[in-house]
């Protein structure tokens, strides 16, 4: 099996990394997180939920802010 | 090092109250975010758009997140929060957008950024999650403004608890609890307040 066909260990990183330096083009010019409980998260995991963050829909928020 | 002190955060946020005419109990968020955007905008010929954006993911680890581009910014939280919570997460990504101004204030690592955060053991002076700390404190400050401390105190006098408080200025608790029970946060509010207006503040 080449590089290229083996399974990435870390997808979701890799899925961020390639969204970010795609929106780079676009005029991303700074990213922040607020995290919520990180106790035995991993940077994989976290992005996992950034991802899903990041392709989610809005929703309308249900009081105003 | 990080550009700004905490100390300076507080200033900036104060600075920003003074384009707020109506100061309500609760803060409008709508209000603080109209303000940034308006200051972001100078020397723009475009007006910048801030977009908040309530999105519904499991937010177990992430509780929400800022993307800054150039002609707009777009915030998004996860509406698994309640308002008080949801009004806090804005306000600290609002503050980034009013602290870091500067392409050197820029997070220059995203996936280090994470490591540092999960971790909570940051790299020496590193400025990315140094400015993490300031906004929280930002936070804190736009939803507990200095100008509205007088009406906590209040409140306190009443004998309502943190809680009750927190209710009235739609804040999480833990965060009245902070401002009105620490003493290092006190300290730092009063220096920040006695500090003279007409000294110039780092932010927008």
């Amino acid at each position: 099996m080449s590089n290229q066909e083996q399974k990435s260990k870390y997808p979701e990183t890799e899925r961020f990394q390639a969204w970010y330096e795609e929106q780079k083009t676009k005029g991303l010019r700074d990213v922040k997180f607020c995290p919520n409980n990180t106790e035995g998260a991993t940077v994989e995991s976290f992005f996992a939920e950034v991802n899903m963050a990041i392709n989610a829909e809005s929703v309308e928020a249900p009081h105003p802010l | 090092m990080s550009h700004i002190r905490p100390v300076d955060v507080c200033l900036i946020v104060k600075d920003l109250f003074k384009d707020i005419n109506d100061q309500q109990i609760p803060v409008s968020v709508e209000n603080l975010v109209g303000v940034i955007s308006h200051r972001l905008s100078v020397n723009s010929e475009a007006p910048y758009r801030i977009e908040i954006k309530g999105k519904n993911w499991p937010a177990n680890q992430l509780a929400g997140m800022m993307f800054r581009y150039d002609d707009r910014a777009e915030i998004s939280y996860s509406v698994s929060f309640n308002r008080c919570w949801r009004r806090f997460i804005i306000c600290k990504e609002l503050t980034h957008l009013a602290i870091d101004t500067e392409e050197r204030h820029f997070t220059k690592n995203p996936i280090s950024l994470v490591q540092e955060l999960i971790n909570k053991v940051p790299a020496a002076c590193d400025d990315d999650v140094h400015s993490e700390y300031l906004a929280y404190i930002g936070a804190a400050e736009m939803l507990l403004p200095w100008s509205l401390r007088n009406k906590m105190q209040e409140m306190m006098d009443q004998k309502k608890s943190d809680l009750e408080i927190a209710n009235e200025f739609r804040a999480p608790e833990k965060v009245v609890n902070l401002v009105l029970r620490s003493e290092s946060y006190r300290r730092l509010s009063e220096e920040a307040n006695s500090a003279s207006d007409s000294s110039s503040s780092p932010g927008i």
